[in-house]
């Protein structure tokens, strides 16, 4: 069976998702990382994705490490591990203007994690952040709450408690704009809700982020009884600070960035993220990230590869009037934290 | 000299030592001491890159957690990583200092994947720090060096092997040091797949061993795909050169096409190529670094990529003659010839 899903972010871009052939049973819509900006339709998609088979026109394709196709306009990737097999095409590359990404995936083993349409969302934020990027936003890896209409970014790697942070100060009467991303722009933080019912789940049920195996169940349950029980979202907020999280052995302490360091952080944080998915498919390298390196090394004056110093430089102009922290923060989550980095969101 | 030990000396740029707490570890040390076999001495009086094998206990003082598994301080990263059925612990100190410690606590599968993810990025970054360049490539010598480099499985081991039959001295099979226009030789073990040995040389010693493995790679639906490393020595007796100054490099770029086609490309088209192909090749160093520089900011190495592309233009020296060779793939093109009548 196939289907159609329309998401539209903030009025600024438009996604189109096809599926050839949608399972008839499937769990994956109950956790797609975008559906709280799904919509009956759209007239001209910014990104399409396409779930299913697909011919890669290979001719004239640049080769690298026997495994990415580039061509001037696209650049397509296959790969294998065991039983997994997945082959990937970004096109419309060279223009940027629409991009497009065909995704199959053949899986045995690890369905449930390499189910193609989570697959494909994975593999769509970075294209995502591009994307963005061109149409002059920033996809940032943080979290973000708002109050009194000035919007705070969280910000920080894996494990370094954004989550909790966010349920805690949603439970303390701030409003929740993301826990995972945010879209950025000129002094302006656009809501990027991402696994919104699981948040809403975890902010009604639980003490922190930590799902257990009980919770599981409980989860599933919980989601199958209030299927619209979605937390609410503030759409947009002017940026008034951005505090870095650091899970630190030390004790709770902060200390003030300035631009350039905090620019250098967010890097980072931005590259770090290319390098995901590695885990999951058993690979040393992100296909996409792969995808993306292949490109920008057959394409060096290409759109593309500017893609690293324009982001940087929106960062720059962006973080020029804000006050920036870097916290340090216990190791093991606690209700200290929220106090703590509560005295920072002024 | 022990097999727990052993000291190297990259031309006299730097010196490394690497040194084990336990016999069983021995075969990290020989794994080591093959991948650097040339660069082997008895002694080295002041190694900016210490290497030490064995159980890790202690942490970094005072640390930062990075997504879970990376503990970083100041001067330090420790973490746990794996890949496939390899895992490792490292603890790399001195990322801005002129002497790196890098130490190690392999599992057994670890040992071949050490040279080349922990040991020679890091060797590129000592170099960084003394002005010249380690760049993915391999060196040939006739009256002048060339360079002849591209992504994996872009064609170079086996140029160098047709380069050798041709009366070529080798510089390196993978890599080589740039130097205010000069290639110092980087001669490191060769790594031998069954597909990188041209039809010509399989009368090489290691073929069985090369097959073997290739039936390996096959028969485990390709998660084992093991390397046979050689000493280019053996490989090469008597033709390995030591410096020669750069006249040419050749990017390769194999295609889906029909016939080759050899273009000049500028320096900041290389660059940008090398650069993309470092951070691919060296994807583990490349991740413990970039945690290393979220963590600290205020890093020297903060602007890492920016400096290292300033550093390769510069050590270009005056080398004008820079080409890249697209050919059909599968079968690697006599570009030496074709790039001669260009030039």
């Amino acid at each position: 069976m196939s289907r159609v899903i329309n998401y539209n972010i903030h009025g600024i871009l438009g996604i189109q998702i096809n599926w050839d052939a949608y399972p008839r049973v499937s769990l994956e819509d109950l956790n797609l990382k975008l559906n709280y900006f799904r919509v009956a339709d759209l007239e001209k998609p910014d990104i399409q994705v396409h779930i299913g088979r697909f011919a890669a026109g290979l001719d004239g394709s640049n080769v690298y490490e026997r495994k990415y196709f580039v061509s001037e306009d696209s650049v397509y990737c296959e790969d294998h591990m065991l039983s997994n097999k997945w082959m990937i095409q970004l096109s419309g590359l060279e223009s940027m203007a629409q991009l497009r990404l065909d995704v199959y995936v053949r899986s045995h083993t690890l369905r449930s994690l390499l189910a193609p349409g989570l697959f494909a969302h994975i593999l769509l934020i970075p294209i995502l952040e591009i994307k963005l990027l061109k149409m002059n936003y920033l996809l940032l890896h943080s979290a973000a709450v708002s109050k009194d209409g000035r919007a705070y970014l969280l910000s920080g790697r894996g494990d370094s408690f954004k989550t909790s942070l966010v349920m805690n100060l949603v439970r303390e009467g701030y409003d929740y704009m993301g826990d995972e991303r945010v879209v950025v722009g000129q002094e302006s933080i656009l809501s990027f809700p991402t696994h919104i019912k699981i948040l809403s789940f975890c902010i009604a049920k639980l003490q922190d982020e930590h799902i257990g195996l009980l919770d599981r169940v409980r989860l599933v349950e919980f989601l199958a009884r209030s299927p619209n029980a979605n937390l609410p979202v503030t759409d947009r907020s002017r940026l008034a600070g951005l505090l870095y999280l650091s899970p630190s052995s030390t004790a709770f302490q902060a200390n003030t960035l300035d631009i350039e360091t905090a620019v250098t952080k967010m890097k980072y944080n931005l590259r770090l993220d290319h390098h995901e998915m590695t885990k999951i498919l058993g690979v040393d390298r992100s296909p996409i990230a792969g995808c993306l390196t292949a490109y920008i090394a057959s394409h060096p004056d290409s759109e593309l590869a500017k893609v690293w110093t324009e982001s940087c430089d929106r960062m720059r102009g962006i973080f020029s009037n804000i006050t920036i922290h870097d916290l340090a923060i216990p190791l093991t989550y606690n209700t200290e934290t929220t106090d703590f980095v509560k005295q920072f969101l002024i | 000299m022990t097999s727990l030990s052993a000291a190297f000396n990259v031309h006299n740029l730097l010196g490394i030592s690497v040194s084990a707490d336990r016999s069983e570890y021995s075969r990290v040390v020989k794994r080591i001491i093959l991948e650097y076999t040339p660069f082997l001495q008895n002694d080295v009086p002041d190694p900016v890159i210490r290497i030490k094998i064995g159980a890790i206990r202690e942490r970094p003082h005072k640390y930062t957690r990075v997504d879970g598994k990376y503990l970083v301080n100041e001067t330090s990263l420790y973490c746990e990583d794996s890949y496939k059925v390899a895992k490792w612990r490292i603890l790399i100190n001195g990322f801005d200092s002129d002497v790196i410690e890098l130490r190690i606590e392999p599992n057994w599968f670890a040992k071949d994947l050490i040279p080349a993810i922990l040991v020679t990025p890091l060797i590129g970054l000592q170099l960084m720090k003394k002005g010249c360049a380690l760049v993915h490539a391999a060196g040939i010598a006739n009256a002048g060096g060339t360079l002849i480099t591209g992504f994996g499985s872009s064609g170079k081991t086996a140029s160098v092997f047709r380069a050798a039959e041709k009366g070529y001295k080798i510089l390196g099979d993978d890599h080589v040091i740039l130097k205010d226009g000069h290639v110092i030789s980087f001669p490191t073990a060769l790594s031998l797949f069954s597909y990188n040995i041209p039809p010509s040389m399989w009368s090489i010693p290691w073929r069985r061993q090369v097959q073997q493995k290739a039936l390996l790679n096959k028969a485990t639906f390709g998660y084992a795909n093991l390397v046979t490393k050689v000493p280019i020595e053996e490989a090469f007796p008597n033709a390995i050169a030591t410096e020669a100054v750069l006249k040419m490099v050749l990017l390769l770029q194999p295609s889906v096409c029909d016939s080759e086609l050899v273009t000049k490309i500028e320096r900041s088209f290389l660059v940008e190529a090398w650069l993309q192909n470092i951070v691919s090749e060296a994807s583990y160093f490349f991740k413990y670094l970039f945690t290393y520089l979220y963590s600290n900011p205020s890093s020297l190495l903060h602007n890492y990529e920016e400096s290292l592309k300033k550093l390769l233009v510069a050590n270009l020296g005056e080398c004008k003659h820079l080409f890249k060779v697209v050919f059909p793939r599968g079968a690697p093109a006599e570009f030496l010839e074709i790039v001669q009548g260009e030039i």
